[in-house]
Order: structure tokens, then C-alpha cells, then sequence
């Protein structure tokens, strides 16, 4: 345990101290020394962050409800704290027990977002733990990764001992249940590697799997060192969502963060197909939990937590089967408690007027809708169904029902671009605006604004966007110094991400194991909190290139060749690489696929709880 | 009806901000079934108000809260209900009813009482505690850079404590920690934080102090 005197004092010294104590309510105070197993959930970056991911309070109450497990957190310290920890050498400890991190049996980080990464290499340095996979033996926990970015695992190989491919509920127990076994008959790294990775799908171990390289970069060959072990990792799915863990108890934390409110996950998957979403193809086929099952887990989190909100969370709220009398029941359920709900973003062509009517019962929340591209020839390339007529349909019901607060999130960089495209942005914009004003003077309610926030588009893993080479920076400037000049109305505000920031993302995303060494690089030149626009230094980045001899054109701008084998096609996350090479062709016509709810689409989902269920 | 209830405020919860304690406790009424009434309006809230904010850091047994309730119930009950819910470091150890008349806790409790604990620096000289406290009290102006808000700007200016300062003691010397104990003002007719009343002793007096390591508790206030 770390010196809690010291602690104490440099709590006194920084900013937000309640970051780092824990004690929130429905934390676990589990005896550390009676544990057989102790995890430590890592998240890569401020509390305040890690404390709003769902995965988090799923992972934690389902180690900890197990009597043989403990799960304590951690999270990376702010520049100040860590400062202070280093100067007092305090490592880095649980929130929970204040137990030194390097004291755990399993260290597990959650892979968010590819910008976290620099932020995994400070915290095992602040833990004292050594950086690399192969400097690390039995005195040291064995470092797992999972989330949405461990499906491109290779960029991170050299210092994550074990992936976990896919949803967690069920296999994080499975690696638990074996390490307790391996812990029982003297633990040997190597062999309960090994075993994991022989037993239980969805592991990927990179330390058993070697990779060749052509001349020109590309891979040339993927091969298993050991026997026994699969040469294609198949992600893990949970099946039935209303049999799974569910947890009826989430922390909640004492200082403000992201997301303060319940987030009740009313589904997984999503059938839109949209071409640039990884979520949409990584996490197929869409799996719901039944309304019944709904309203007793919000009852019980509403009672376990007091929140006054809860967000229905999935990747697109609107598409839930039974939306209205979900809505409906909850808020009857819990209209007594001045409890409200809220939609984390609407899709155009689902919104009705009676959702609007319903969540607006207890309290309003400003609208955010994503049309993601400005013309309409571009939305059918990206396979974004919505139309002009969607939008108009609903910020005319959300005007109607005296919102005035509207955002609207678009792309630049998408394939096949062009000006007129991005112009259509502004379009858009201006008629919304328009819509506003055009109203009779009795239902102009509200101090209207407009936030149109554009995004630089970054090509990911199994998407059908993968092949495709990212804008070059100077071309994203470009984009973004036309529309800018086309802004020009006080009631509009126009917001646009750093292309730089986009750049580092793009070469990390669609990285092979070479990238380790940059990510390295970027650490020792002073990279952290890479996320944040406060402390992202693309000048370190730069040095960090520069230094690990690779070429980031390679890994962001160019178009690959679709025989080329990419670093990530070892993982079966279900769609087929043919199904992705079709969509691929078909975003070039602007053609559309339909949703996977009117008919299957075939994409080479084995087993997909869809088919014959709508088809 | 209107309740005021006397809480405490400890261990690691001490970093709680003022802002964070009134969520705590909106989520907490939230999770009983206590007739708490509402504010009309855009956001509903539950209709509390807090007495004067606690510096972050220090530890307070007695700290207040004003609450407004549809129903009557008995003071008792409603510390007992609240209780159940709140975390262990934050407890109500006192309740009762007041009416419209009741001034506000911001008015009727303007002085709190600390212990306070620090390391000193002194290693070989000999000081004399007492006397060192007794020639500080005598001072009629013991000034500190206090940071105040003008308009929009944050600027520092020199106040004089003194007349804040109602008593002050060494309680315990024991190697090179001191125990004070310090009655002051706490509230907008004049304001000391105990770190602010430390530093003055280590600038007026021979007591030297390592301001990093305090610990303080309030002990009392009225």
C-alpha cells in the first residue's frame, strides 16, 4: 500500500484531489490479501473519462459480485498528480485499496480510443512495471487489453501480454477462472499465456505469432510460433443480452464528469451499415434486451445510484424495436423520482414527434443529429440512410416542441469527396437555420444556436473504408479554410476537429506491429493525454516519426491494395472481408445497402441471431 | 416543512467540492422516499441549501444543511432515513425542525473552531510555543494576501485577520508536531481558512511550519 500520509499531502496540491480517492458510492471494499485473484481495471486516461464508459461499471460489478475476484481501478493521473507522484514517489495505485498497481495479479486496460495509447506506456511506467511484454516476468502482473481498438491489436503488441477480442461479460471470467488455476499450481507466464490462448476464443496472444514483411512494407506472412494455438482469433459475442451480466449497481462518482447519469444499455450491434463505422461492423448482429428487462435494471440502478437521468445507451438509440413504450414505461416507472431520459444522439429518419413529446416530460436536453455528410450523393456513398426531408421532418418536430438548441455532426475526408459536397454543409446548416426563423413569431421559442461540428474522417479496421488512404493534412486545412468562409452568421457556430490530431489517429488505427516502436518513441519524446487538444504536441509526434524510422504515408494516405494482407485480417469480427470489399465497390457508385432489418445482406455472420428472425 | 441538519464531513470525502456535496446529496434524497420538495421549473431540484462552503481538504463534525419537505415527518426520521444512504464519512449526527423565522445558517453560524495539526521545522532551536502564541495574539495587525475577485479579474490584497481571530492555543507539542486549537470567523463578515491562519503563524512567529503536512478539523461552529 502506497504511503497514505504522503498521499495526503499531495492531494492538498492538486487540482480535483477527488479523482484519486475513491470511495464512491457502490465501490467495492474487498479485502485484498482474501482474494484469489486480484484485477486492476486500467483506464487510459482521467477519471473523470474512464468513470463514463459503460464497460467499466459492467466489468467491475461482475468481478466483483464472484467471491474468489476483486476488481479495483485505476485511472492516469493528471499532469499535476503525476508530477507529485513522481516527486514523492508514489506508483501508481488502485482507487480502491491504494495498492501500488504492481502488486495485482492481471492489469487490464481498456482500448477506447488509439490516442489513449501513449497513456498505457505512462501508467506502467508509473506502476513500475516494465513497458515491454518480454521484460516482464512472474513479479509482474500480466497486462491485458480489450474495447473496440484491441480489433486492430498489432500496434500494441509489443507490451499488451493478452487480447481479448470482442465483448468481455462472458470471457473475462474464463481468463480469471484460469489464472486462479495456474495461480493454485505455481504460476508459470508462458503457460497460462498459452493455455488462454488455446482455450478461449477471442484471446490473441501477439508474443506466439510472427509476421514478415515485403520489401515494400506490406506483410508478407503471418505464422504461429507454437502449436496448437488458432490462426484466425474469432471475437467474442454474447448470444442472449437478457441472460447476460447486467449490473444493477454503477459507481458514482462524487466529482462531475462526462457522462453524469445512468447510461442503461438498451442494446449491442447496429443494422445500418453506415460505411466509415467501425462500432457497425465490429459489434453485428444486433442484439436487443427485452423492455421487461429494461425497466427492472433502471428501477434498480435509479435506487442504487439517485441519478435524476438515464441515457439510453447503444449505438443508435432510435433503432430500439420498442422505443416509444420503452420510453413510456420508464418514464411512468420513475416520473415520481423527477427522473428524466435523455437520447444520446437521434438518427433523422427515426425521431417522432411522440419521443420527442415523451422525453421531454421531466426535463429538455439540447438535440444532437448526425447527418456526417453535406450532399445527398455523398450520404448514399457512406450508406447513411437519411435525407434532405429527414432532417427538415425533424428539427421541425424538435423546433415544434421548443428546442433551440441544435448540433449537427458532419465529415470531411470521406471517399470520393468533393467541394460541392462540402458546401453542402454549410446548405444544410443555413436551412436549418432558416427553418427556425421561418416560423410563425408565437412558436419561434427559445434563443436559437447552431453548432455544426465537423470531423476529419479516419479509415478504420473492418470497415469497408479500410482500403482507403486518409486526406492528407494540408488537404483537410483546405477543406476546412472553404467552409470556414462560408460561416458567417452569429446563430451559427462552426467547430472543427484538428486535422493533426486525425493524422496520428489515422497511422495508428490501421497500424501493424512496427507501430509499437512509434508509440514508444512518442512516449519517451513527452506524448500523453494525446486526446486532449490542451496537451496534444504534434511537434513530439513529429520527433516521434522521425525517430522510429517509419512512414506515415504509408500507414495513412495511401490507398491499399486489396490483395494486401492488412495487419488486423487474422480477426474474424464477423462481417467477411468480401462483404467489405463489396460495400467498398458499392460506395464508389453511391450505391446503397439496405438495413440488415428489411433483408440480410449476407455479410458472413456465422450463426447471426438476425437471420430468419426478420427475413 | 423545513429541517436543518448537522453533518459531518471526513477521512478522503474532506476533498469533496461544495458543488460536489450538493449532488451527493440530490442523489442521495433521491435514492429515499423522503417527501423532499421540488423546485418548479426547466431543471426540478430538490430545495436544499447549504450553509457556508468548507475549504477543500479540511474535515469538519459539523457542518449544516437547510431542507425544505412536503410532509411532516419527525426530524429523527428523516436523519435516520438519509443515514441509510449516505457514505460513511458524511453522516447527519443532528436534526430538527425550523420555521420561516430561522435565520439562515449563513447568518446564525458565523464561527467555527479547529484543530489543527502541522509538522514544524524548529529542529534545535528552543521555542517557546506559548509565548510565541501569546506575542502573536498582541499583534494588532497580522495581514495576509488574501485573493479576491474584482469585477472579472482575481486580484490579491492585503487583509488584516486579526480581528477574525477569536482565541488561539497550542494544545500539544509532541516532537516536531504542534496541535493548535483555533476559534475563528467563518463567513462573509470576515473569513479565516485554517491553512491562511497557519501561514500568518509561520511568518509573525518563531514557530516555524512545513505548511504541506496540516491536517484540520472543525470541531465546532455556531
Amino acid at each position: 500500500m502506497i504511503n497514505k500520509k504522503v498521499l495526503d499531502k499531495v492531494l492538498k496540491r492538486v487540482e480535483k484531489p477527488a479523482r484519486y480517492i475513491g470511495l464512491e458510492e457502490n465501490s467495492h471494499n474487498k479485502d485484498l490479501n482474501n482474494s484469489k485473484v486480484k484485477f486492476v481495471f486500467a483506464f487510459p486516461d482521467v477519471y473523470e473519462v474512464g468513470m463514463s464508459h459503460l464497460g467499466l461499471h459492467i466489468l467491475y460489478n461482475l468481478i466483483n459480485d464472484e467471491d474468489d475476484y476483486v476488481c479495483e481501478r485505476t485511472f492516469a493521473p493528471w499532469f499535476d498528480m503525476e508530477a507529485h507522484m513522481r516527486e514523492n514517489n508514489i506508483e501508481l495505485f488502485s482507487l480502491e485499496s491504494k495498492e501500488e498497481v504492481k502488486n495485482f495479479d492481471i492489469l487490464g486496460f481498456t482500448l477506447q480510443y488509439e490516442l489513449s495509447y501513449t497513456n498505457i506506456l505512462n501508467m506502467l511506467d508509473l506502476a513500475s512495471i516494465p513497458i515491454y511484454s518480454k521484460d516482464r516476468d512472474e513479479r509482474y502482473p500480466i497486462v491485458i487489453a480489450g474495447g473496440p481498438c484491441a480489433f486492430n491489436p498489432e500496434p500494441l503488441s509489443d507490451f499488451i501480454d493478452l487480447f481479448l477480442i470482442g465483448e468481455g461479460e462472458e470471457a473475462t471470467l474464463e481468463i480469471l477462472e484460469l489464472y486462479k488455476k495456474h495461480k493454485e499450481s505455481g504460476f508459470k507466464k508462458e503457460n497460462f499465456l498459452y493455455e488462454a490462448a488455446k482455450s478461449i476464443e477471442g484471446v490473441y496472444v501477439p508474443s506466439f505469432y510472427e509476421v514478415g514483411y515485403n520489401q515494400d512494407n506490406t506483410i508478407s506472412f503471418r505464422k504461429t510460433l507454437v502449436p496448437g494455438i488458432p490462426e484466425t482469433i474469432k471475437k467474442r459475442r454474447v448470444k442472449n443480452l437478457d441472460k447476460m451480466y447486467s449490473p444493477s449497481k454503477m459507481l458514482v462518482p462524487y466529482i462531475e464528469t462526462v457522462h453524469d447519469r445512468i447510461a442503461l444499455e438498451i442494446f449491442r450491434g447496429c443494422t445500418h451499415g453506415c460505411r466509415f463505422c467501425q462500432a457497425g461492423f465490429i459489434y453485428r448482429p444486433i442484439r436487443e434486451k427485452s423492455v421487461e428487462n429494461l425497466i427492472t435494471q433502471a428501477k434498480k440502478l435509479v435506487e442504487s445510484t439517485g441519478y435524476d437521468t438515464i441515457s439510453l445507451s447503444s449505438l443508435s438509440s432510435c433503432d430500439y424495436s420498442q422505443l416509444d413504450l420503452l420510453i413510456h414505461r420508464l418514464l411512468d416507472n420513475l416520473e415520481n423520482k423527477y427522473v428524466g431520459v435523455s437520447l444520446p444522439s437521434l438518427r433523422l429518419d427515426s425521431i417522432s414527434i411522440d419521443i420527442l413529446k415523451e422525453i421531454e416530460r421531466v426535463r429538455k436536453t439540447s438535440l444532437t443529429f448526425a447527418p456526417e455528410a453535406g450532399s445527398q450523393r455523398l450520404r448514399d456513398v457512406i450508406n447513411k440512410g437519411v435525407d434532405e426531408i429527414d432532417l427538415e421532418k425533424a428539427v421541425g418536430y424538435a423546433f415544434k416542441e421548443g428546442y433551440s438548441k441544435i448540433k449537427l455532426y458532419f465529415m470531411m475526408g470521406l471517399p470520393t469527396e468533393t467541394n460541392e459536397d462540402l458546401l453542402g454543409i454549410r446548405d444544410l446548416s443555413y436551412k436549418v437555420k432558416d427553418m427556425f426563423f421561418n416560423r410563425p413569431k408565437e412558436e419561434k421559442i427559445g434563443n436559437f444556436q447552431l453548432t455544426t461540428s465537423v470531423s476529419c474522417f479516419v479509415p478504420k479496421p473492418f470497415t469497408p473504408f479500410q482500403w482507403f488512404g486518409q486526406n492528407s493534412i494540408e488537404e483537410f486545412y483546405e477543406k476546412i479554410d472553404l467552409l470556414k468562409k462560408t460561416f458567417k452568421d452569429p446563430k451559427i457556430k462552426f467547430n472543427y476537429h484538428d486535422p493533426r490530431v486525425s493524422y496520428i489517429e489515422a497511422i495508428i488505427s490501421r497500424g501493424d506491429r512496427r507501430i509499437s516502436n512509434l508509440i514508444f518513441k512518442a512516449w519517451e519524446c513527452g506524448c500523453k493525454f494525446d486526446g486532449w487538444s490542451s496537451s496534444f504536441n504534434f511537434e513530439n509526434w513529429q520527433n516521434a516519426i522521425d525517430n522510429s524510422g517509419i512512414d506515415p504515408y504509408f500507414y495513412a494516405n495511401r490507398n491499399r491494395d486489396f490483395e494486401e494482407i492488412l495487419p488486423w485480417d487474422f480477426i474474424n469480427a464477423g462481417p467477411t472481408k468480401k462483404t467489405l470489399l463489396r460495400e467498398y465497390f458499392k460506395s464508389l457508385e453511391a450505391k446503397k445497402t439496405p438495413d440488415c432489418r428489411e433483408v440480410c445482406n449476407g455479410c458472413g455472420i456465422d450463426n447471426c441471431e438476425m437471420r430468419g428472425v426478420f427475413n | 416543512m423545513k429541517i436543518r441538519a448537522k453533518y459531518t464531513k471526513l477521512g478522503y470525502l474532506k476533498y469533496l467540492s461544495h458543488l460536489d456535496l450538493i449532488r451527493l446529496f440530490n442523489r442521495s434524497l433521491t435514492r429515499t422516499n423522503l417527501p423532499v420538495k421540488f423546485s418548479e421549473g426547466y431543471n426540478p431540484h430538490p430545495k436544499l441549501s447549504l450553509g457556508n462552503p468548507l475549504p477543500l481538504g479540511i474535515e469538519s463534525m459539523c457542518e449544516y444543511f437547510d431542507i425544505e419537505l412536503t410532509e411532516n415527518i419527525s426530524p429523527n426520521d428523516f436523519m435516520i432515513t438519509l443515514n441509510k444512504v449516505l457514505p460513511k464519512d458524511i453522516k447527519i449526527i443532528e436534526a430538527f425542525e425550523i420555521d420561516e423565522f430561522t435565520p439562515s445558517i449563513s447568518t446564525s453560524i458565523c464561527i467555527s473552531v479547529y484543530d489543527l495539526v502541522v509538522d514544524t521545522v524548529n529542529l534545535d532551536e528552543e521555542v517557546d510555543y506559548n509565548l510565541e502564541i501569546t506575542k502573536f495574539l498582541n499583534l494588532e495587525n497580522i495581514e495576509i494576501e488574501k485573493k479576491k475577485k474584482k469585477g472579472r479579474n482575481k486580484i490579491t490584497a492585503k487583509v488584516n485577520i486579526r480581528p477574525f481571530l477569536h482565541k488561539l492555543s497550542v494544545e500539544k507539542i509532541e516532537k516536531n508536531i504542534v496541535k493548535f486549537n483555533a476559534t475563528v470567523m467563518t463567513g462573509e463578515k470576515g473569513n479565516i481558512k485554517p491553512i491562511e491562519l497557519l501561514k500568518a503563524i509561520d511568518f509573525y512567529t518563531m514557530i516555524k511550519l512545513d505548511l504541506d503536512s496540516f491536517e484540520a478539523i472543525k470541531i465546532d461552529s455556531f
